[in-house]
């Protein structure tokens, strides 16, 4: 289970957190600890908190009770953005007539770090071009991102947030909307992105089938923190077999 | 005349400019409705004897603040905040006009719009506005399009996003007073949609949109006074009917190009 006490490698600790909306208990006490180089699948069926949670952890909604560190400052304190990025579970749903090109998004993920408007124009293009290289995505630099389907949209969204090299990746269900023959391949990009750039990652997912090889540490979440641990250990838990018995059917499980 | 297209021509920038991202905002009536609102303030400024256009920018202001409070506190879509005090505002102008007597003549310039009777200080005010939204969009360019595009994880990035629409609603309601003065309460929110309307419609980025609002801006504002001048027209109709032509023209350009 989670530890309450931050370890020196930590870059975030949530720490008895709870919230409500209205009279609805959405977190109770929730304490967790991501670890530099975690690739953390958040985990629960729909309406147990996970996405509350991230939102509390980047400062959207404020807890009704507990602490958040990132980097080990409270988060009021906190302003170094550009060190995490993020994907909203809806980042997909935007207007696809809006105008603008791939290689707009992207720079728009250099602006946590600094006001790009003193970044250099080929600064800009050179670190955009990079992001977009990383995520496989960069002969479509000058689409109109509308224009995408839901998959490439993704990838472009996972290149906004990693184009400030931030040292943790948040995705708050990534697949959705992603055709299911393509999430392994999804899952290798997000691979690279972790060993190769010694990213931290955490996913946020209502699909226990889609957690596979890559995933190290499961955080199971029912608006209690129901377990915390290795992904290897994960499916011999009392927490899995509840998910299961719950009606989450594991889909596809790569060992 | 020459005063007419000075001034025309900087409101019409603003607006263009403004008139792109409150599109995408999804807030196109905000125009229509702070107009209306405002229509109170000009009632007020009348029946007092204050300056009206006064007294009209300084409710536009306080209405664009509280609109967007309420749809921040209250839950409330930003259309239904728009609705509630467009309808309101002019419902409380209709009374203060009904208690007074003998400014119809004043309030129908209000209505229609007077830009050819507009003085020097009011043209130094348009510059002014214009180049504060200009310089505004300029120096925040990406974060607004950030906010623009994608609320939320502009908010995860640590950008100040209620400020930003603070200040988009604040300049909105200046714009909106300032081209009162061009083409009256009435039609004041075509110069807001119209030519960013004509922007977004074929633009494949977003400063192209703007740059395209701005042109479309401009020749609306030029062609539709000379018309005015030499056919003895209403220039707030003449301007407005040329920015929907060129509209038209765009719509016909994206048809065939596609």
């Amino acid at each position: 289970m989670a530890s309450h006490a931050a370890e020196p490698n930590t870059l975030v600790s949530i720490s008895d957190v709870s919230y409500f909306y209205g009279n609805n208990h959405v977190l109770d006490q929730v304490s967790l600890n991501i670890r530099k180089g975690d690739f953390l699948a958040v985990i629960g069926p729909n309406g147990s908190g996970k996405t509350t949670l991230i939102k509390i952890m980047l400062g959207l909604l404020n807890p009704g009770q507990g602490e958040v560190k990132l980097f080990g400052k409270l988060l009021r304190d906190f302003t170094d953005w550009g060190k995490i990025g993020y994907v909203p579970q809806k980042a997909t749903h935007f207007d696809p007539f809006f105008p603008i090109s791939v290689k707009e998004v992207v720079s728009l993920g250099l602006i946590s770090n600094r006001n790009i408007a003193f970044i250099s124009k080929s600064e800009e293009e050179q670190a955009v071009k990079k992001a977009l290289c990383r995520v496989e995505m960069n002969h479509l630099i000058h689409k109109r991102i509308g224009s995408l389907s839901s998959g490439q949209q993704q990838r472009v969204f996972i290149a906004r947030a990693i184009v400030s090299d931030p040292d943790i990746l948040i995705l708050d269900e990534p697949t959705t909307g992603v055709d299911a023959s393509m999430h392994d391949r999804f899952f290798d990009m997000l691979n690279v992105l972790h060993k190769e750039n010694n990213l931290t990652i955490v996913l946020i997912t209502h699909e226990i089938g889609i957690i596979n090889k890559h995933i190290s540490q499961v955080a199971c979440l029912n608006q209690k923190l129901i377990y915390h641990g290795k992904h290897s250990d994960f499916c011999n838990s009392e927490a899995f077999k509840k998910m299961i018995s719950g009606g989450h059917h594991l889909i596809s499980h790569h060992h | 005349m020459q005063r007419a297209v000075i001034a025309g021509v900087f409101i019409a920038v603003a607006c263009a400019v403004l008139g792109v991202f409150l599109i995408l905002r999804r807030e196109s009536m905000i125009g229509h409705g702070l107009a209306h609102a405002a229509f109170a303030g000009v009632a007020i400024g009348l029946l007092l004897d204050i300056m009206p256009l006064g007294a009209a920018l300084i409710l536009a202001v306080l209405i664009s603040i509280l609109i967007l409070k309420l749809r921040d506190r209250a839950g409330l879509y930003g259309d239904t905040g728009i609705a509630i005090f467009s309808s309101a505002g002019f419902a409380l102008g209709i009374i203060l006009v009904s208690m007074a007597q003998g400014f119809n003549v004043d309030l129908f310039s209000y209505l229609f719009g007077e830009i050819l009777a507009i003085d020097t200080t009011e043209v130094w005010l348009s510059i002014i506005l214009a180049a504060a939204v200009v310089s505004m969009v300029f120096f925040n360019y990406n974060r607004l399009l950030y906010i623009t595009f994608d609320w939320e994880s502009a908010r995860a990035s640590g950008i100040k996003v209620k400020r930003l629409d603070m200040m988009i609603a604040v300049l909105t309601a200046v714009t909106v007073i300032m081209g009162m003065k061009v083409v009256g309460i009435i039609l004041v929110s075509a110069l807001l949609v119209i030519p960013a309307a004509s922007g977004l419609l074929v633009a494949k980025n977003f400063k192209r949109a703007i740059i395209i609002a701005i042109i479309n801006a401009l020749i609306s504002v030029v062609i539709g006074l000379t018309l005015s001048f030499h056919l003895n027209i209403p220039a707030s109709g003449a301007l407005v009917l040329m920015s929907f032509l060129i509209f038209g023209i765009m719509m016909i350009f994206k048809k065939y190009r596609n």
